[in-house]
């Protein structure tokens, strides 16, 4: 307030003793100035482009599995806006041919909403492609316009246990040709046990924990290796079967690691086997970094990947000095040694 | 090794400074001298009067036209005259517009005497020429970054809202880049929002500005001077990157009871203030709350969905015959949505609070020649996303802020040190896994150092001002060290400055800047390395630095003509970007980033009563850079150097006022060239393929196609306002009545672009606006 009154005062002066400004002439350079500012600026309103464009038709996603009797994929097209004003029919026929056999298929399409509430074209088609066979799908527009792929389907894989009876299992998986692993998970069913009440563990449920293995696997000759440890995800297992079964159960706790813990019932290996195309640069994580177009793109004139493969799963049996070399075999030697390899499952799935 | 190497620099430089300034200061306080000291303030309200003159006169002097000694009164007011030799002198203490008060010293050998001296504003004409070389504030007085800021020029700003608000001043400043009228996001010379040191009095404040663009939580009113250090900022400030606003508040009426209420479209305020001991203590209480809905949505037709308030207190009074206590508060509020409605999908709606508490207590000790400064405050920050009772997303943030130093001043030299420290920190996150931290994080936090700077009046016009800061941070146990150097140079009327600095940031935050929209900060500390239980977090160890080089030359060719031009450059390391993803989505993760700015600011000030005006223009560059694994396969290049969105390469900002018939009209035109966006080139759907199953039992998604981000420009943005007030005086109280117009040619400035609906969201059209303020006093 009281600088307030000072400036004031100090403009006051200057006004008395102003030679050189006038104030009309001030006014006159003010009143000029707004109006060409107003009448210059006020026409030119400027717009904001919008999507650039492309001439590609579709994005197609999807992969052709030989162990499916139905074939899919999605056909998207490639539009100006993310929420499109209709969810009619797609200007779209799509057709696939077994390039080894010359065989055509007519795919047919369906309309399915996503997790969005919007609507996607996912085309289905009845035929289980071979393994090892190559296929072409189009996806063509009224106007001549089309997008297409060619998918090869990897050939199926051998899996082979080598266990040298210490903690670290190996398993090979090969082929006779080139292949991807796309997933590679580790399950392990689990149970409780306690040495003090040895009917304890019949009365628990098996518990399935999957680890996954993805980026550890080494690439051989043919195909690729696999090493397991059976100890580091002992802890993990053990706090989730806590958290899962033990937290609702009265009387029973994990309370001392050398009478008490957990029975390895049973230990697959679950895989995606994919064709190579299908295969993810190094340091792209899933989903944030793959949904990029320019990753895994396959789709000639168009966005998007339709690739070739299978899900494959197979039981691992570790041997009883491979599992004594674990806190699974601490605790199962003490229990009667046999326990183990007595009552481990095939699988559950 | 390197705490060790650290330490020594620091202490080489503090030991360099000590050769002249403590050492100098023991030597003031020698029994052979004498020390005078005293607070100078105004008789009317007990403001202190900053640049008042104390000078002595040796009465043995015959002559008696030459001063013995001169100070000059610092912004509290403190006046300290050291080392004066014993005798008898007449003191004179004078500032322009006020009756000088006269008393005459008998000084012995170690006395140390006070005399406080509340002047009387004085009815005779001043001398403007003294004004003018005393000023220190103004928009081309530009000094290496500073540039102090006072009430009345805010007051000139047309605003939709009676009470003037520093926010809306900040605005017209050519460094300073807003993204909009909404949102109180503000970026000075390329640096970001939570990048900006905001002191109140001291306190800390985290997000002090409103969702509405005009408004922050510094009315003019209640406002005594606002530093604004644009960039190279002295050793004082610490722990922010890009820019410094410390305000400093007024004090209440200390002799009598003062208010004022104002009523406009967007808020009403309320001020009251008075003495609580007359003559000296006082306290001052104002508060505004805004109501949008009623009166501003109707009038402008126009979806306004923002709610925001403010309070402020402040109690002030001596502690002992040589020290002054002050005790602030402040609580802010904010709410609203910033995006528009897409669809039937309702924006998500942010909210935020700030609440402060602190003390300071200002000594003339007795023993030493120096002002001495204690701090304590606490601060306090909350920001939401989501529902009022649910929010989905939350970040709190507090600390305690302790500081205690000192300032020597003498004829050539000054020194000023001490410690400044937060203690007691904590950062609080519940995130739903947005940025990749973990849901619910709590990470505590200490941060304190040492630092000291000499001014050295080197003659001929050179002064330089060397200090250096010794940082800890809760990333090492080591201590950083943050040179800096501030220098000016005055040539007659040519008056050049330089400063550079180096600057470091642990507390940061976090926003997706993508989208200019998405307002919702998230506080954060960096980790250290062993903190990191998932070893993902991309922040860990990554401790923000920036180093600052500013150049500068201001002129005044005539008295009522100023011109100055600014160079700046700055480099930014540890920064952290979003990393791009094609989902229509705002989760993200967080990549690092470094980026440099570089520009020039221009401004030209006229002041010739009964006309003010000054036309400004900015030049900027900033480029950011950030490289990770993704990016190879994105964009086929290792490393991806993009414009961050608030890289506005162009600005002029133009005011025009004249007081006329009572009548006070004021004119302002801004302008703006586009600022970066990302344009996609298409839209499809996504499948996420993670295993060979139907497409049916598989992730499905919309997607944006794009190419680079940020590969195209928005429009320019350009506004006119205008405003007028008018006073009428009664008999201790006044009316005032403004009307004003924003965006006059009611231009359709864009605020955002929707990137993937390809929405426009525009900020405001034309606003006319009617306020009225009573004030008594």
């Amino acid at each position: 307030m009281l600088k307030g009154r000072i400036v004031r005062i100090v403009l006051a002066a200057r006004l008395q003793e102003s030679s050189v400004l006038q104030y009309p002439i001030a006014s006159n350079l003010l009143l000029s100035g707004v109006l060409v500012a107003f009448l210059c600026l006020t026409g030119c309103e400027e717009d904001v482009a919008g999507p650039s464009g492309v001439d590609a038709p579709f994005s197609m996603y999807g992969i052709l599995n030989p162990e499916l009797r139905t074939q899919t994929v999605l056909v998207a097209p490639v539009e100006d806006l993310l929420v499109p004003e209709s969810g009619g029919a797609l200007d779209a026929v799509v057709t696939s041919t077994d390039l080894g056999s010359g065989t055509t298929y007519a795919w047919r399409d369906s309309v399915v909403a996503n997790a969005t509430g919007q609507l996607d074209h996912i085309y289905w088609a009845d035929f289980t492609p071979e393994y090892g066979s190559r296929h072409r799908v189009e996806a063509a527009r009224s106007d001549g316009l089309q997008s297409s792929v060619e998918v090869n389907i990897p050939e199926p894989v051998r899996i082979d246990e080598n266990d040298p009876g210490s903690r670290i299992l190996t398993v090979n998986v090969s082929a006779p040709s080139d292949f991807s692993l796309i997933r590679v998970d580790a399950i392990y069913g689990v149970r409780f046990y306690d040495k003090f009440e040895p009917g304890t563990p019949c009365s628990t449920p098996v518990k399935h924990y999957a680890f996954p293995y993805k980026g550890a696997e080494i690439k051989t000759n043919d195909g690729w290796r696999i090493k397991l440890n059976l100890f580091i995800h002992y802890e993990t297992m053990r706090s989730y079967y806590h958290d899962d079964v033990l937290a609702d159960i009265d009387d029973l706790r994990f309370r001392n690691p050398s009478t008490d813990g957990l029975a390895l019932m049973s230990l697959k290996l679950d895989l995606t086997v994919g064709n190579p195309e299908w295969n993810l640069p190094e340091g792209v994580s899933i989903p944030n970094a793959l949904g990029h177009p320019n990753i895994l793109s396959n789709v000639e004139n168009g966005y998007g990947f339709v690739g070739g493969g299978y899900d494959e799963d197979a039981p691992i049996y570790p041997s009883y000095r491979a599992i004594r070399d674990t806190p699974f075999f601490d605790f199962m030697q003490r229990a009667g040694g046999d326990y183990c390899l007595g009552t481990i499952e095939d699988s559950e799935g | 090794m390197l705490m060790h190497r650290i330490i020594g620099i620091f202490i080489a430089v503090v030991a360099f400074s000590a050769r002249y300034g403590p050492v100098e200061a023991q030597a003031q306080v020698q029994p052979r001298r004498a020390v005078l000291s005293g607070f100078v303030t105004d008789a009317s309200d007990g403001q202190p009067l900053a640049g008042a003159t104390a000078v002595l006169r040796d009465l043995a002097d015959a002559a008696g036209d030459v001063p013995s000694y001169g100070v000059a009164a610092n912004a509290d007011g403190i006046y300290i005259v050291s080392g004066i030799e014993p005798g008898s002198y007449e003191l004179t203490i004078s500032f322009i517009g006020y009756e000088a008060f006269r008393d005459t010293l008998a000084l012995s050998a170690g006395d140390a005497v006070r005399r406080h001296a509340a002047l009387v504003a004085s009815q005779e004409e001043l001398d403007e020429v003294l004004v003018q070389a005393g000023r220190e504030h103004g928009m081309a007085r530009i000094t290496a970054g500073r540039q102090r800021i006072l009430p009345e020029e805010i007051e000139l700003v047309p605003s939709p809202d009676i009470s003037a608000d520093l926010a809306n001043y900040l605005t017209v400043l050519p460094g300073v880049v807003t993204t909009g009228d909404r949102g109180g996001q503000y970026y000075v010379r390329g640096g970001e929002p939570s990048q900006n040191l905001v002191h109140l009095d001291g306190m800390l404040v985290y997000q002090p500005f409103h969702v509405l663009g005009f408004y922050s939580a510094f009315p003019a009113d209640i406002l005594d001077r606002v530093d604004f250090y644009a960039g190279g900022f002295p050793t004082r400030y610490s722990g922010r990157l890009s820019s410094v606003i410390d305000v400093a508040s007024r004090y209440g009426n200390t002799r009598r009871f003062a208010g004022m209420a104002s009523v406009s479209p967007f808020t009403s305020a309320l001020r009251i203030e008075g003495p609580i001991v007359p003559g000296h203590a006082s306290f001052l209480i104002a508060g505004r709350e805004s109501f949008l809905e009623r009166i501003a949505e109707p009038l402008i037709d126009k979806n306004l969905p923002f709610r925001f308030g403010d309070l402020f207190a402040k109690v002030y009074g001596p502690a002992t015959r040589n020290s002054r206590l002050s005790i602030s508060a402040l609580r802010t509020h904010d709410r609203g949505t910033i995006a528009e409605e897409v669809g039937e999908e309702a924006p998500e709606e942010v909210r935020w609070s700030n609440e402060a508490l602190g003390a300071r207590w200002v000594i003339v000790p007795r023993i030493l020649p120096v002002v001495m400064n204690v701090h304590l405050s606490h601060s306090r920050h909350q920001t939401e996303l989501g529902p009022r009772d649910e929010p989905f997303r939350m970040s709190r943030i507090y600390h305690t802020r302790f500081a205690i130093d000192a300032l020597f001043e003498k004829d050539r030299f000054s020194w000023e040190g001490g410690w400044d420290g937060l203690i007691s920190g904590e950062s609080q996150n519940r995130l739903d896994g947005v940025f990749h931290l973990p849901e619910t994080s709590a990470r505590p936090f200490l941060e304190f150092g040492f630092y000291a700077q000499s001014t050295f009046d080197l003659g001929r016009g050179l002064v330089v001002a060397p200090g250096a800061r010794l940082q800890w941070y809760q990333v090492r146990i080591d201590p950083w060290l943050e040179p800096r150097l501030r220098a000016t140079w005055d040539r007659g009327i040519h008056h050049f400055s330089a400063a550079v600095g180096v600057y470091n940031q642990e507390v940061v935050g976090l926003t997706d800047r993508r989208d200019v929209a998405n307002v919702f900060t998230i506080w954060s500390i960096v980790p250290r390395p062993e903190d990191d239980e998932n070893e993902r977090d991309p922040l860990v160890g990554r401790l923000g630095k920036s180093v600052h080089g500013l150049l500068g030359y201001r002129a005044a060719p005539k008295p009522w003509l100023e011109v100055s031009v600014e160079g700046f450059y700055r480099r930014m390391q540890n920064l952290f970007v979003a990393e791009w993803t094609a989902f229509p989505a705002l989760t993200t993760r967080l990549h690092p980033a470094r980026g440099r700015s570089i520009g020039m600011e221009a401004r030209v000030e006229m002041r010739r009563a009964p006309f003010y005006a000054f036309v400004n223009y900015g030049l900027s560059s900033t480029l950011y850079h950030t490289k990770y694994e993704a990016i190879r396969y994105w964009f086929d290049t290792e490393s991806l150097e993009f414009r961050p969105p608030h890289d506005r390469r162009h600005q002029v900002n133009a005011l025009a006022s004249v007081s006329w018939k009572g009548f006070d009209a004021s004119v302002r035109w801004a302008f703006g060239s586009g600022r970066p966006y990302t344009r996609p080139v298409a839209f499809d759907s996504f499948v996420l393929l993670d295993r060979a199953a139907s497409v049916f039992e598989l992730m499905r998604s919309r997607r944006v196609i794009y190419d680079r981000p940020f590969n195209a420009v928005l429009p320019t943005y350009h506004r006119l306002d205008i405003s007028v007030e008018r006073t009428f005086r009664f008999d201790g109280a006044a009316l005032t009545l403004q009307g004003s117009v924003i965006n006059l040619y009611d231009r359709r400035n864009l605020f955002y672009l929707d990137l993937f609906t390809v929405r426009r969201v525009d900020q405001l059209p034309l606003v006319p606006s009617l306020g009225i303020r009573v004030s008594f006093e």
